[in-house]
């Protein structure tokens, strides 16, 4: 019989502290008090059987609930649980109170144990603990306070962390991240390609190594990638930079896209029955990007659709909406179920991936409602509650707005979201459908930290509510009404009736802060109305650089029949740089970027439009194949086309198919989006990222084309960076950088950044 | 899902409803108010209320099903052209053009059979409707008008059902 103890406090303390860098743990007047410790005794073990003992000591204020989480890094798995109710997903355990021990007073313990299995190898405690998702470090840290009005949350919540805060000056928050190093089969041999990382001087000089054995003759310098010719399929790289001469330690090894892609394992949700006896199932959706669990590697959110989602438009129950996050190698780390309450669609769900506190791990921003359950299995607001009508719309009952922990997918801090429904007949109809039209993005609205703007309505109201997650609790920056803001001019007024189906986040004014843009409108970086031009509501929306004028430029096809068919403003003004005329048509699609060589700067296209236009109003030649997304494919740096699951080549004569995915599908029925485009890995192109058909996985695919040309990874830039986080709402539009991307294109400024 | 509408279909005193008219250009005013508090507790998967006429309840399911029905076949044509399968995609097309037939014929049906006049010219109206949304796809490319009826003759059709059937 073994019997071994081990107080986890010792070692969680020193990893909360290497993970937040120079960050401390604070306690502030305003908030609870919270602190744990945990001692993890495995008190037998036998050939494949283990038991152990859990004691939980509070160190914090009372608590009326918990939740504790671990990982095994040795492949155990629980099997049995008493005092407590585990369940595991991979490596990671959550184990929750029962109905007789979830109180735990000041000082006061639980305890609970659970019989589990090993691999008769080894059999390792795990290295931390987190309580209701504070890490367990023996010390008492700070919890945030609910928000004033904050709706009965059942969550319970987050970090006890105060991160550093932004040095002095103007620089943005970004991600601190790895090389994202991959190796792409190309031909007979790999591109080994990586990110040069914005902090990071333009000339730093890069060693490729292949299993130890340098490969390049001198440092690269004029790259991020290296093609290895000859090479086997599956040898392994790394990279090492040098600066001053001096070579810097060896990166992570490559990730390998041994058939041009890497496919993320996926945990497809049992399907199920509507009230009406309706079976539907589940397909992966929309996905994101973000540093979820602090190791400088990207992981992914993916959100679930049912077979019966639904656009507003069109009446009937849904499934629920799950989403998950996972690493990269398929470990499932959370999945949360939103609930009945949220109904399923393209304009329903708007979730954003991003370290809004800045302690090196992203949260998920998310609407949620009565019955969501969090990534810990605990339930949000009222668990039985059902506000579905008989045609299936949730017209009534309270919503939410959740911060949920990118590790955990524990809520940390839900309040009630902006705006409230209040009269459905408000937004535009009665029967459900102009109400329940959600934006969601991601903005530097101080000019420094990333703040999480949540939206509602563009048919007629619109409401812009922009929120700041510091400290472990959500904050209200601001609300933008469009019958309320002064200078909105009410109801009926300019600020009505603007939105599109998408947002777009940039400094259109060059202050140094964000402002939203919001289709036909902009607002300011503190939620002041900056411009509406009265074209009215559209399908997509562009804002881009090009090289020939200074600024922003915002183009978008228009709905309705009696506005142009197309427009091109000034982004920070509004004032129409051109139009194309009214096709007295709903036009449904429009795109901005250079992806023909032969015209200098951007181009604009789009469906009702013949012809391919330039800045100046000018048709400069044959409309391209798809109206859809872009991606930075082959060398040069005149954009690609992505549609459906394909990427082309434009060129004055037709396109040329450059990839056909294989066993993939696109998303979002006739829009053909992919779950997300963007430059995830590798150097500065762009990868395409697709469900498999039978969503099994997330496909990565990743260009194998070696290039010349150099420059910091796009997810440094904080524009495009930010577009990553909004690609995914309502009907899904391609991140755009700060700077022209093209031909021709000057060397852009180094990013201004920090790194968390 | 289509049995039902095969069904009523087969009963179906093939009354072809008005169109409705035009397309707006702006969101239309609404017919009447919803107001409904945040907080406000209604019972999960109500009923019709109190005053609805009974047919509504046979409204809802035939245009539920008929949704389902559509958007799962708009989504197997899109697939199909995506995989270059023009044969799988006009077999879808085909079906999808026989549930909003058979959607038109079902809610067509249902108006002869209620004694609420304000449903029966909303049902009639909305057989129309479907009918002439059905009408403008031609082809694949037209796929892309049933993904939303925003500001079309279904949005307004259904605001005015939720207005006798809530």
């Amino acid at each position: 019989m073994l019997r071994r103890r081990k107080r986890a406090v010792i070692a969680t303390a020193a990893a909360a502290t290497a993970a937040i860098g120079a960050g401390v743990l604070t306690a502030t007047a305003a908030s609870a008090a919270t602190g744990c410790g945990v001692d993890y005794a495995v008190s037998s073990q036998w050939q494949g059987g283990f038991g152990a003992n859990v004691t939980i000591t509070n160190l914090g204020d009372p608590v009326t609930g918990w939740t504790l989480t671990w990982s095994y890094t040795a492949g155990q798995t629980v099997t049995q649980a008493w005092n407590a109710t585990a369940t595991q997903s991979g490596a990671n355990v959550t184990a929750t109170d029962v109905s007789y021990n979830g109180a735990i007073a000041t000082n006061g313990t639980a305890a609970f144990g659970f019989n589990g299995s090993w691999n008769n190898a080894a059999n390792p405690d795990p290295a931390s603990f987190t309580l209701n998702g504070i890490a367990c470090t023996g010390a008492v840290g700070a919890s945030p306070s609910p928000s004033v009005g904050s709706p009965r949350p059942s969550s319970s919540p987050g970090a006890t962390t105060s991160p550093a805060p932004p040095p002095a000056g103007n620089a943005k928050q970004l991600e601190k991240l790895n090389r994202g190093l991959i190796s792409v089969r190309s031909g007979s041999g790999n591109l080994v390609s990586w990110r040069l990382l914005g902090t990071e001087a333009l000339s730093t000089g890069f060693n490729v190594y292949r299993a130890g054995a340098k490969l390049n003759g001198t440092p690269i310098t004029n790259s991020t990638n290296y093609l290895d010719s000859g090479a086997g399929v599956g040898a392994s790289y790394t990279v090492r930079a040098v600066v001053g001469g001096v070579e810097q330690a060896d990166s992570e090894q490559a990730l390998q896209f041994t058939n041009g892609y890497l496919d993320l394992p996926l945990q497809v949700p049992a399907g199920g029955t509507t009230p009406d006896g309706v079976a539907y199932t589940y397909s992966a959706n929309d996905a994101s990007v973000g540093d979820l669990d602090g190791d400088g590697q990207l992981d992914f959110v993916v959100k679930w659709d049912p077979s019966n989602s639904k656009d507003n438009s069109q009446s009937g129950y849904t499934g629920d909406v799950f989403v998950d996050g996972y690493r990269l190698n398929g470990t499932r780390l959370w999945r949360i179920d939103l609930g009945r309450n949220i109904r399923a669609g393209q304009h329903y769900t708007q979730f954003q991936v991003y370290d809004y506190d800045g302690d090196g791990k992203a949260e998920i921003a998310m609407k949620t409602a009565d019955g969501t359950v969090d990534g810990t299995g605990r339930v949000i607001g009222s668990a039985g509650a059902d506000f579905r009508n008989s045609a299936g719309y949730v017209l009534s009952g309270p919503e939410f707005l959740t911060m949920f922990n990118g590790q955990t997918g524990a809520a940390m801090s839900t309040v009630n979201y902006d705006p409230p429904r209040g009269t459905v007949s408000d937004w535009g109809d009665s029967y459900g459908n102009r109400v329940d039209r959600f934006l969601a993005g991601t903005a530097y609205l101080d000019g420094q930290r990333p703040s999480v703007v949540m939206a509602r309505g563009y048919y007629t109201r619109t409401v812009i509510a922009a929120w700041d997650f510091r400290n472990g609790s959500l904050t209200k920056r601001w609300t933008f009404d469009s019958r309320a803001t002064a200078g909105a001019g009410g109801a009926g007024g300019p600020y009505e009736a603007e939105g599109n189906h998408q947002l777009s986040i940039a400094d259109v004014d060059g202050d140094g802060r964000d402002e939203i843009v919001y289709g036909s409108m902009a607002v300011n970086d503190n939620g002041t109305p900056l411009w509406a031009n009265r074209l009215f509501h559209g399908d997509a929306l562009h804002v881009v650089v090009d090289p020939s004028r200074a600024g922003f430029l915002v183009f978008k096809p228009h709905e309705h029949t009696d506005q142009p068919a197309t427009s091109l403003v000034d982004a920070r003004t509004g004032a129409v740089v051109f139009t194309n005329p009214t096709c007295t048509c709903d036009n449904g699609r429009g795109v901005a970027g250079d992806v023909y060589a032969g015209n200098p700067g951007v181009e604009f296209w789009s469906a009702a439009v013949d012809g391919l236009w330039n800045i100046r109003g000018q048709n400069v030649g044959r409309k391209p194949g798809s109206i859809n997304f872009l991606a930075w494919w082959d060398a040069d740096p005149v954009r690609e086309l992505l549609d459906g699951t394909h990427i082309d080549k434009y060129g004055t004569a037709g396109d040329t198919r450059l990839l056909t995915a294989s066993g993939v599908a696109s998303d979002n029925g006739t829009k053909s989006v992919p779950a997300l485009s963007g430059d995830l890995f590798g150097d500065w192109r762009e990868e395409v990222v697709w469900r498999t058909s039978d969503s099994h996985a997330l496909r990565i695919y990743s260009t194998p084309t070696p290039t010349t040309m150099r420059l910091w990874t796009l997810l440094h830039d904080p524009m495009y960076r930010v577009a990553i986080a909004w690609e995914n709402t309502a009907y899904n539009q391609p991140p755009h950088p700060g700077f022209f991307l093209g031909n021709g294109m000057a060397t852009p400024a180094q990013p201004n950044i920090y790194l968390r | 899902m289509r049995h039902l509408i095969a069904a009523a279909v087969l009963t179906a005193a093939v009354t072809l409803g008005t169109g409705c008219g035009g397309t707006p250009s702006r969101p239309a005013a609404p017919a009447r108010s919803a107001a409904v508090s945040p907080g406000a507790v209604s019972p999960g998967a109500v009923s019709p209320g109190a005053s609805a006429p009974p047919e509504c309840a046979a409204a809802h399911r035939i245009i539920n099903e008929a949704t389902a029905a559509f958007t799962a076949e708009v989504d197997r044509a899109v697939a199909a052209g995506n995989s270059g399968d023009t044969r799988a995609q006009a077999a879808a097309m085909a079906q999808l053009r026989s549930t909003f037939d058979g959607w038109s014929k079902a809610l067509s049906t249902l108006a002869t059979k209620t004694a609420d006049a304000g449903l029966r010219a909303v049902l009639a109206d909305y057989a129309g409707a479907v009918a002439a949304t059905i009408a403008r796809v031609h082809q694949p490319a037209d796929l892309e008008q049933l993904a939303t009826f925003d500001d079309r003759e279904l949005d307004i059709i259904a605001d005015r059902f939720a207005a006798v059937c809530p």
